[in-house]
């Protein structure tokens, strides 16, 4: 019976559910019941203003809290907190995160910091985790800065190496949390492509935090927007991330 | 005013941090060794960063150190071995300069002596680093990846470290005695060979099982403490603090797991005194 019930549970079309999350931080109220739900394809920006708890929010999505919120996260239709540890690092292999202050680890090159989860997680050797890796590079055009530590980069070049690190494992669901913040017109566009590439290329999911109404104008995505700790999400997008949205909000 | 409820309040919350803490670093030292196992798995293809990040661990400690502990070595023999050529004849005892050696120098100057200097060189800078790496949210980022960070940062700097104070700990014994002995030659006109031969002459298997034993325990201190301590960070003024705590602690916990050991040696070699040693 609880095999069943098992089995049910984990047949859900939605990779990522969050249902009547409410978060809150030291008595200071975050979000206050917010549920929404994305499906492979579905592409979501979340307009949120500057420190009101966009990256704790995110790392909600993520599963990466588990103590600071009160409802049910759910990743491929279970809750994230029943899942074992090995297990939900075996699920974030196949998810990209690009933090909002790029989040590069800061005694690995440029050319480490790209390979890093490719090292950890898959089967290939080395030579031609390499030879992945400096395709991607050749790819980004960052080869003069391939061998620089994090320290040396510029806020754009920092964020395209975190785009980069993100992508390298060709995951199912990219969380950006201000993919923007700081990026010269460049790097803007060149961000803006490679999110379009990664939402256009399969059945995959992309989550985005921002406040930035030009990159959401750019990138033409369903937007919801957060006010008042309220998540107001799109009503006409027709995916079906607001099709749930609009049954729970009618309920 | 103080109360009596805030200093028994506080005195238990002492307790209660103190025994949350030892549980968490028992935990961390367990996730460690199994990571470790892990990894020495033959059929197991991930993680293929284990042998560049010990390859770092054990430059950072072991390599870099090398002049420094080289410097101490020689100092530390060549005081010792002075101080005992000129005064053991004077007691009657010239004959136990070997044995003088072994115990002082290479049983306990040396892994005492090299177990600090690595806490005070390597045990800070990493307990410091992971600590900025946590305050710049580079663990997130590995958790975030599917990296445990115990197997990413903790247990390569783990083996690194065990292998790192082997060697040191030899190193330190062995320019000790025949770079304190050149010394000894220089200043008081020793012959040289003879005091060499002396000295080797009295040491034996044990005494490198006796120095393999300490250095894998002081590494294993070092490293788990300090990135326990590194990773515990929450903002960035507590990095300090934790810094100097983890120096602390490492020193007390060696000094616990000594008594502990030579408590267990005295029972097996002196049965009379079990009543003292409990």
């Amino acid at each position: 019976m609880k095999k069943n019930n098992r089995t049910t549970e984990n047949h859900s079309n939605y990779s990522i559910e969050l249902e009547h999350v409410t978060c809150s931080i030291e008595k200071k109220i975050l979000c206050e019941n917010v549920s929404f739900a994305l499906a492979p394809g579905d592409n979501l920006i979340i307009l949120w203003k500057d420190g009101l708890g966009k990256s704790t929010f995110m790392e909600i999505c993520t599963g990466l809290t588990a103590t600071k919120y009160q409802g049910v996260v759910k990743h491929y239709g279970k809750n994230v907190k029943q899942y074992a540890n090995d297990i939900i690092m075996k699920l974030r292999s196949k998810t990209g995160y690009v933090f909002q202050n790029s989040a590069l680890i800061s005694n690995h090159n440029v050319f480490d910091n790209i390979a890093l989860p490719l090292r950890y997680h898959s089967q290939k050797n080395n030579r031609e985790i390499d030879q992945i890796v400096n395709a991607l590079i050749v790819d980004y055009q960052i080869e003069d800065i391939q061998y620089l530590l994090p320290e040396m980069l510029t806020t754009s070049q920092s964020k395209i190496v975190a785009v980069a690190r993100a992508l390298v494992v060709k995951p199912d669901i990219l969380f950006l949390d201000e993919p923007s913040l700081g990026l010269d017109h460049e790097s803007f566009d060149f961000i803006v492509g490679r999110i379009k590439d990664f939402a256009n290329s399969k059945q995959t999911i992309t989550l985005l935090l921002t406040k930035s109404l030009s990159l959401s104008k750019a990138l033409k995505f369903p937007i919801a927007v957060f006010n008042n700790q309220k998540l107001l999400l799109p009503k006409n997008s027709g995916n079906q991330c607001s099709r749930k949205n609009n049954q729970q909000q009618q309920t | 005013m103080i109360r009596f409820f805030d200093i028994t309040e506080n005195a238990g919350n002492v307790v209660i941090n103190l025994y949350r803490n030892v549980i968490y670093m028992i935990f961390l030292w367990s996730d460690t060794i199994v990571s470790l196992l892990t990894v020495l798995n033959p059929f197991y293809k991930g993680n293929k960063s284990f042998r560049r990040q010990v390859s770092f661990q054990i430059l950072f400690t072991g390599v870099e150190a090398f002049w420094l502990i080289s410097v101490i070595a020689l100092v530390c023999g060549g005081t010792v071995i002075i101080q005992a050529i000129n005064n053991m004849p004077n007691f009657g005892v010239g004959e136990y300069f070997g044995n003088l050696l072994k115990i002082f120098v290479v049983r306990e100057i040396g892994p005492i002596v090299t177990f600090l200097l690595v806490l005070g060189r390597s045990g800070t800078a990493l307990t410091a680093y992971l600590g900025n790496m946590r305050v710049n949210k580079e663990i997130t980022a590995l958790e975030a990846m599917g990296i445990q960070p115990v197997d990413y940062l903790v247990m390569p700097t783990f083996v690194g470290m065990i292998l790192s104070m082997i060697c040191l700990n030899f190193y330190f014994a062995i320019i000790a005695i025949v770079g304190g002995l050149a010394v000894a030659e220089m200043i008081i006109h020793i012959p040289f060979l003879i005091y060499l031969h002396k000295a080797f002459a009295s040491i034996s298997m044990f005494d490198v099982y006796f120095i393999l034993g300490k250095s894998v325990i002081s590494g294993m201190v070092i490293s788990i403490v300090s990135c326990f301590f590194g990773l515990s960070v929450h903002n960035i003024r507590e990095v300090s603090m934790v810094v100097i705590k983890s120096f602390v602690v490492s020193g007390a916990i060696r000094a616990v797991i000594k008594v502990i050991v030579i408590a267990a040696f005295f029972r097996m070699l002196f049965p009379e005194a079990r009543a003292f040693f409990g």
